[in-house]
């Protein structure tokens, strides 16, 4: 009666600490664990599109998401900043990554570093302005992101109306999407402590095709 | 938009004006709840963002105010705006026990329709906590009647919040005083259902009562009214009252017998009530207990 359904799911509860979304109390998170993984996802999942895009003759697609050229800033550094100016909750990114896999899913879009960030920077805000209660305004946002106002809010218009409005994420999906990027970020630690060891350099000269791909979980 | 006939003007809502409409090709009456955005510092106001996506969700309960659909047009001025068209319905709750305090009939609400219209509510609410949403601003006005049909739907989400993943604090700046839960009130760091069952509470009371339970006109205020009338909370009967933030030394009262504050309401009636005015949120009887309380035992639940 009247608790959050939350406390009665500690197995969850452990994963939703261990990336940094739920406080265990005093102690003061700067930057969420969970950024780490989710860079690593997208970063992973645009370099596979984009070799896709390059090696076969799926036609991009071209929407207002798309920029002439690709920002200067990785995928990591991008939600490092938007992270720490839109003090936004932690699980806003957890929402963001369902976010954009719903519009990819609504579309023929593929995630590549021409649409990433202003996907990102557009579901971003979105989760925030949905589920926290304390939030920035649009033109907030767009100073973040880099981009005019005036774009930020045709991005939101167009990203609504695609995803027809469905904001909302419940428990199940949440918790999935939570025990990937908890997985993602258990690959990252032994891809640390293997760099710590010395093995990395020799491992991933002889492995040269995998190397690309070391270097994103590894970051 | 030339698909609807604007009718009338019916209200101001949390983020624009609301029209009565009629859907030209079909007839079937509207209301249109407009958005502007020209506040391009803001984007899509986060009360319409809300609103549409929880409903979007919410919409296939009867208990829930149906949203039609959402239209963007661009005005004469070239502004963009955001149309909700939504299912159109008479009156209001507030509307409807005022019409029984002062109208050119008044008396009370009859005993088997307030019955009815808290069982609906229930259902409602029990739908929202079921799909993780608070709604956080139940009250008479934002229940809308369909007075030929006798039927009670739950409206303007604009404040609803999702309550299934954590989140940062949440705010206090919920619910019309009236009906405000007194954890909110008191500052706790998380509410959660328990804050739409106290609204609930208040509800019932006013329509049997058909004035408010507590009317009060300061966060202060209000908490005196609930003490005097359910006595002064204690750590005993809710651990840890006294470590909220805004806690303070308060006079004490003796808990007051709450069925002379609604002679209306029958016995069963004055036992739910009391369980949805327990202090301790924890306590405090979940929407879906409700609908199985004796209290509703005589009423048909197959039309439902």
């Amino acid at each position: 009666m009247g608790t959050l359904a939350l406390d009665n799911e500690n197995g969850s509860s452990d994963v939703f600490l261990s990336l940094g979304l739920k406080t265990s109390g005093k102690g003061v998170v700067k930057t969420p664990r969970v950024l780490s993984p989710l860079s690593s996802i997208l970063e992973r999942s645009v370099q596979r599109n984009e070799m896709l895009l390059e090696t076969t003759n799926i036609k991009e697609v071209i929407t207002i998401f798309h920029g002439l050229r690709a920002p200067p800033l990785s995928i990591r550094q991008y939600i490092d900043r938007i992270c720490k100016y839109s003090g936004c909750s932690p699980s806003c990114f957890v929402v963001a990554q369902i976010y954009v896999d719903r519009y990819l899913k609504c579309t023929e879009v593929h995630l590549t570093s021409f649409n990433v960030h202003r996907l990102l920077i557009t579901s971003v805000m979105l989760a925030a302005k949905f589920m926290d209660d304390a939030f920035f305004n649009n033109a907030y946002y767009a100073k973040v992101g880099g981009v005019s106002t005036a774009e930020l809010n045709r991005l939101e218009m167009k990203f609504l109306f695609t995803i027809d409005f469905r904001l909302q994420v419940n428990l199940e999906t949440f918790t999935k999407y939570c025990s990937q990027l908890e997985k993602e970020a258990a690959g990252v630690q032994i891809e640390r402590s293997i760099q710590a060891c010395g093995i990395k350099e020799n491992w991933s000269q002889s492995k040269k095709e995998d190397s690309t791909y070391a270097r994103t979980v590894a970051r | 938009m030339e698909k609807y006939e604007k009718l009338e003007k019916v209200g101001e809502g949390t983020y624009g004006k609301v029209y009565k409409a009629k859907d030209k090709a079909t007839g079937q009456l509207v209301a249109l709840k407009k958005t502007r955005l020209e506040m391009d510092e803001e984007g899509v106001p986060p009360t319409a963002l809300r609103e549409v996506s929880l409903l979007q969700m919410l919409s296939q309960s009867l208990y829930i105010v149906r949203l039609l659909c959402v239209e963007h047009v661009d005005s004469k001025e070239g502004k963009p705006v955001l149309y909700l068209v939504f299912e159109y319905l008479d009156t209001d709750l507030k509307k409807f026990i005022d019409s029984h305090r002062k109208g050119p009939n008044p008396g009370p609400m009859p005993p088997s329709l307030v019955q009815s219209f808290m069982y609906q509510l229930c259902k409602g609410v029990a739908h929202c906590h079921s799909h993780g949403v608070l709604h956080r601003d139940l009250k008479p006005q934002n229940l809308l009647l369909d007075k030929e049909r006798g039927i009670l739907k739950i409206a303007d989400l604009g404040l609803g919040r999702a309550f299934t993943v954590p989140l940062k604090s949440y705010t206090h700046e919920i619910v019309t005083l009236w009906y405000r839960a007194p954890e909110v009130l008191l500052g706790s760091a998380h509410y959660s259902t328990g804050v739409d069952m106290w609204s609930v509470g208040c509800i019932f009371a006013e329509m049997a009562r058909r004035q408010a339970l507590f009317p009060g006109d300061s966060e202060f205020q209000q908490l005196l009214h609930i003490f005097r009338l359910l006595g002064t909370p204690s750590d005993k009967q809710w651990p840890g009252v006294s470590s909220l933030r805004d806690w303070h030394v308060y006079p004490q009262w003796e808990p007051q017998n709450l069925a002379r504050a609604v002679p209306a309401l029958e016995p069963e009636g004055v036992d739910l009530l009391a369980k949805m005015l327990k202090y301790d949120p924890a306590e405090r009887i979940s929407a879906k207990a409700a609908l199985d309380h004796p209290y509703f035992d005589s009423l048909d639940k197959s039309q439902f």
